[in-house]
């Protein structure tokens, strides 16, 4: 029997050991890294951590120090903040917003849609023009046109109704989402369209039955951005909503700091939590759309 | 009846490129019409017009008896198959099939007869259910060419529809795609095919007629043998064939005998046959064309070409030899055991055979050795 080199005890033992000096060093980095990670995550975490806290807390506490956990948890805030200031509870408040921005988001994303299908696969005269006030819209700041629009919109007798946000949406006035679902159709190769073509579609059909269900994600994203910024939206209601039933929660909040009793911020604090809470939800359960792929295996080239 | 004919079509793009020169073209009902050419030649230009998806710039497109110039797509009684098999990525295959039949509102249980039928005589039966994410390229074709036979069509058009597949399958899609077309045929039904290829086997296999285009202008329209044997001009001469053509300036002058033809400071003379074939007027510079194919070593004494090889391609029972006459490159494919024993010093002697050569004009290109 010969006794090769490699198979020797020594050199497999040496091996071994670089190999465990390797892993255990590894493992080190490993541990540093994790922690620098976690370190800093929980400081930029911490003001919502502390609000979330704070909110369990009495109000005299709030104050009391920098620390999140309650001495003595209370669901003091949340009961009386759901019962507000005003006759109505918090619960109106949040049916309002919903009934702001459930046709809001589904306005943007039907008006939004057809205007990028006629933007990307059509050509009509001065549809340059057309596309580069589109795009000029973007980048007008929107206070300019803040007044203008409100003498508009009271000359229309839309005031205090929720008119004056649901309108412009019907009618693609968010030019972002526009240009978002533009670029989406871009890179989505024609054929499919083509092919609907020949096999007898026309136009409409072509965008319901081939174009939309490709674009899917990318209007489940339209609808998530307009879903939250609407919900935060604070300006849009106060400027045209002037009566307190017909509130919105980031109104509402607000409120309940105008009030002239004294500010009972545990009470704000929980009112503010549960208002996260939808945006949250709405974000975890749509994630997937964000990183699922298109038109995968539809095309091969 | 589904013949296809086009009259004076032109396309010009932003009113200055003009990308199709008023071409005319009639493919016979059930005929299988293959376009081929370099690209950019405009044959799927050509093709996405018959099909509607590209607006005809002058001329007139007929499908059968009507001018579809100003139909929809759908309307115009054609089917198409795409390179990049442009199936719908969020339908099942079954879907897929019936998408076309839908919109033009079948009944359901007969859209669910020709669906079983179209899978049956495509063997993708076990694919009905899964999406075309899920499929292979040749079982996306496959499915893509069911797409096209279900609905009945009056014309089949194929664009590129092989280029995507790897060298196996796509022998073996042309072989189902000829015989599909051949059952169609066979069953009375309407097999009216255009097809778009740039790759000449496929062409040459396939097509019924096979109309060679060049720079928005057809060359040549003929079934395969003569597009081989006599060709038109150098272009469709070079482009056929596999080697490429020999095509070679050279100079001719008529003698007593027959026409003299040289290269350089070699010549050789040809004899009635190709005299014969000779337009009247052909003198001088011209463009001299012969396959690679058609070149026999030269018997002792007689009138031949002395041929320096430089570099000889052993492809088994055949050799591909590299060679200069008179300082003019041209490839001869001889069998191994006569190269072998002819190559003497790096030199062999050989005469292009006199039936099968070809003398262009070499201005136009115009083959002047047809008559």
């Amino acid at each position: 029997m010969s006794q090769s080199i490699i198979h020797s005890d020594n050199a497999i033992e040496r091996a071994e050991q670089l190999l465990a000096v390797q892993r255990r060093r590894q493992n080190i980095s490993l541990a540093i890294r994790y922690t620098i990670l976690a370190v800093v995550g929980f400081i930029m975490l911490y003001p919502l951590i502390w609000l979330i806290g704070a909110s369990f807390k009495t109000n005299s506490e709030i104050f009391a120090g920098a620390g999140f956990m309650p001495e003595s948890p209370t669901f003091d805030g949340y009961a009386k903040g759901w019962e507000t200031s005003t006759p109505y509870t918090f619960g109106r408040f949040f049916w309002n917003t919903f009934l702001i921005i459930a046709p809001k988001t589904i306005f943007t994303v039907i008006s939004c849609t057809a205007v990028a299908y006629g933007f990307a696969r059509f050509e009509f005269p001065g549809k340059k023009i057309l596309f580069a006030s589109l795009i000029a819209t973007l980048l007008l700041p929107n206070v300019v046109t803040r007044i203008p629009q409100y003498l508009l919109f009271r000359d229309l007798g839309w005031l205090d109704t929720y008119l004056p946000l649901w309108v412009p949406s019907a009618f693609a006035g968010d030019a972002f989402f526009v240009f978002m679902l533009l670029q989406f159709l871009r890179a989505i190769p024609r054929d499919m369209e083509e092919a609907a073509r020949v096999d007898g579609a026309n136009s409409f059909q072509t965008l319901i039955y081939v174009v939309v269900p490709m674009l899917v994600p990318a209007m489940i994203s339209v609808a998530l951005f307009q879903f939250m910024w609407t919900m935060n939206d604070f300006l849009g209601p106060l400027i045209y909503v002037s009566s307190v039933d017909k509130f919105p929660v980031s109104l509402a909040l607000k409120l309940s700091i105008d009030t002239a009793e004294a500010f009972e911020w545990n009470r704000i604090l929980a009112m503010s939590v549960l208002t996260l809470l939808p945006s949250l939800v709405v974000f975890f359960l749509s994630q997937k759309y964000f990183v699922e792929g298109i038109s995968a295996g539809g095309v091969k080239g | 009846m589904a013949q296809l004919s086009i009259r004076n079509l032109e396309k010009v793009y932003g009113g200055a490129f003009k990308a199709l020169h008023s071409i005319n073209l009639d493919v016979k009902d059930g005929e299988f019409m293959v376009l081929v050419g370099p690209s950019g030649c405009a044959k799927s230009t050509t093709l996405r017009m018959i099909a509607g998806l590209e607006t005809v710039s002058g001329g007139h497109i007929s499908i059968g008896d009507k001018v579809v110039n100003n139909l929809a797509p759908g309307e115009r009684g054609i089917a198409m198959v795409f390179q990049n098999y442009a199936l719908y990525p969020h339908m099942k295959v079954r879907k897929n099939l019936s998408f076309g039949l839908k919109l033009a509102g079948e009944k359901k249980d007969e859209i669910a007869r020709r669906v079983q039928e179209v899978a049956e005589v495509l063997e993708i039966e076990p694919l009905l259910d899964r999406l075309p994410k899920q499929l292979s390229g040749g079982q996306a074709q496959r499915v893509a060419l069911g797409r096209a036979l279900i609905k009945k069509p009056e014309v089949f058009l194929f664009d590129e529809p092989l280029s995507n597949l790897d060298a196996k399958l796509r022998a073996s899609m042309r072989v189902r795609i000829t015989d599909l077309h051949r059952r169609l045929k066979e069953q009375g039904q309407s097999s009216t095919v255009v097809y778009v290829t740039h790759d000449q086997v496929e062409a040459m296999t396939m097509g019924d007629r096979i109309c060679v285009m060049k720079d928005g202008r057809i060359m040549q329209v003929a079934d395969p043998e003569t597009l081989y044997a006599r060709p038109d001009n150098a272009f469709v001469a070079g482009f056929i064939g596999m080697p490429e053509m020999n095509l070679v300036d050279a100079s001719l002058h008529r003698a007593e005998g027959g026409p003299v033809v040289a290269f350089g400071d070699q010549s050789i003379q040809f004899g009635a046959n190709l005299a014969g074939r000779l337009a009247a007027d052909t003198n001088g510079d011209v463009t001299f064309g012969v396959r690679p194919q058609h070149f026999r070593l030269a018997t002792a004494g007689e009138d031949a070409l002395s041929a320096k090889v430089i570099k000889a391609d052993f492809l088994g029972h055949e050799v591909d030899v590299h060679i200069t006459i008179g300082g003019q490159r041209f490839t001869v494919v001889l069998p191994v055991e006569d190269f072998r024993k002819a190559a003497v010093d790096g030199i062999i002697r050989i005469r292009p055979e006199e039936e099968r050569v070809f003398i262009f004009d070499r201005a136009s290109g115009q083959n002047v050795s047809l008559a």
